[in-house]
């Protein structure tokens, strides 16, 4: 609320704005109207923006430490098992996605096929994206590996055989 | 006809500056809280002021 709802010609004053974010994730947009008797604009718009994180995703990791401890437990788990479609969903999606960390899916098949491939296998230094690959350590096997290939498959480059 | 309308334009232009009126100054009404833990709340303060010349009246905030 304002300090007061008066202002005298040049006088400042302070509107204070309370977000509650109680139960609150990710990406928020907030914004307040303040109505006047400025005969210019009796209407201006207030907008705030922040980014909520759990307690856990506050802190810096090495990109692969999400397949260990408790962090597996949402981020490879929730994946074993499936394929493909099913996968992606479980385990990439909560960073690749539209107004998340990396790019959403979209974006992932403009990019072509082996920059792919070696993302997936290997990871990507210098971000949160771990190499996925058995052999790299990571948690999924070739079967896996080659079905998130296949349904990532750049689409882009149509009767381009390879 | 278009002149007709240019004079009545100007004319009111005319009127409504020669009357002191409030103007409601933010300089950042915008703010980014950037990241933040889940907690209860957020707090900020946008800083208003009134650069008229005549009485400004918060009538009503209104939360979207
Ligand atoms: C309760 C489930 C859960 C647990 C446990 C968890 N994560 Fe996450 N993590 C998520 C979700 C959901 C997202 C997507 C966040 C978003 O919406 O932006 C995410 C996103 C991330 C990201 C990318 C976005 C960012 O915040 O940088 C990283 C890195 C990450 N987690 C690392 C970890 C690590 C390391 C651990 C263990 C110490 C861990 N997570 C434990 C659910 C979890
Ligand atoms: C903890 C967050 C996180 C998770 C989970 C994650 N990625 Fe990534 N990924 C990233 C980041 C960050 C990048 C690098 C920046 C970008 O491309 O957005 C990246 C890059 C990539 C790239 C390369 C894109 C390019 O620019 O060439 C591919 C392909 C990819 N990820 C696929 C996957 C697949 C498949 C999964 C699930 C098995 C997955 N990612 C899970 C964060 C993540």
């Amino acid at each position: 609320m304002a300090s007061s709802s008066r202002l005298k010609p040049g006088e400042k004053g302070k509107i204070r704005v309370e977000v509650n974010i109680r139960g609150k994730f990710g990406n928020i947009m907030k914004t307040v109207q303040v109505h006047t008797n400025d005969p210019q604009r009796p209407q201006t718009i207030l907008s705030m923006k922040m980014k909520i994180k759990d307690l856990i995703h506050m802190k810096k990791y090495k990109a692969a430490e999400i397949f260990s401890g408790a962090c597996k437990i949402c981020h490879v788990d929730r994946g074993r098992g499936r394929k493909g479609f099913d996968l992606f969903i479980n385990d990439c999606m909560m960073c690749h996605n539209t107004a998340k960390s990396a790019s959403p899916l979209a974006a992932l098949r403009a990019k072509n096929k082996e920059d792919v491939e070696r993302a997936i296998r290997e990871g990507v230094q210098k971000t949160s994206m771990p190499g996925w690959d058995a052999r790299h350590s990571g948690p999924l096997f070739e079967e896996e590996i080659r079905s998130l290939i296949d349904y990532i498959r750049p689409v882009s480059k149509v009767g381009q055989a390879n | 006809m278009a002149k007709t309308l240019l004079t009545t334009v100007f004319f009111l232009c005319v009127a409504a500056s020669s009357y002191a009126s409030p103007s409601l100054r933010i300089d950042k009404p915008q703010h980014d809280f950037g990241t933040v833990t889940q907690e209860d709340k957020v707090e900020h303060f946008f800083e208003i002021e009134n650069a008229g010349d005549s009485d400004l009246v918060i009538e009503k905030l209104v939360p979207s």
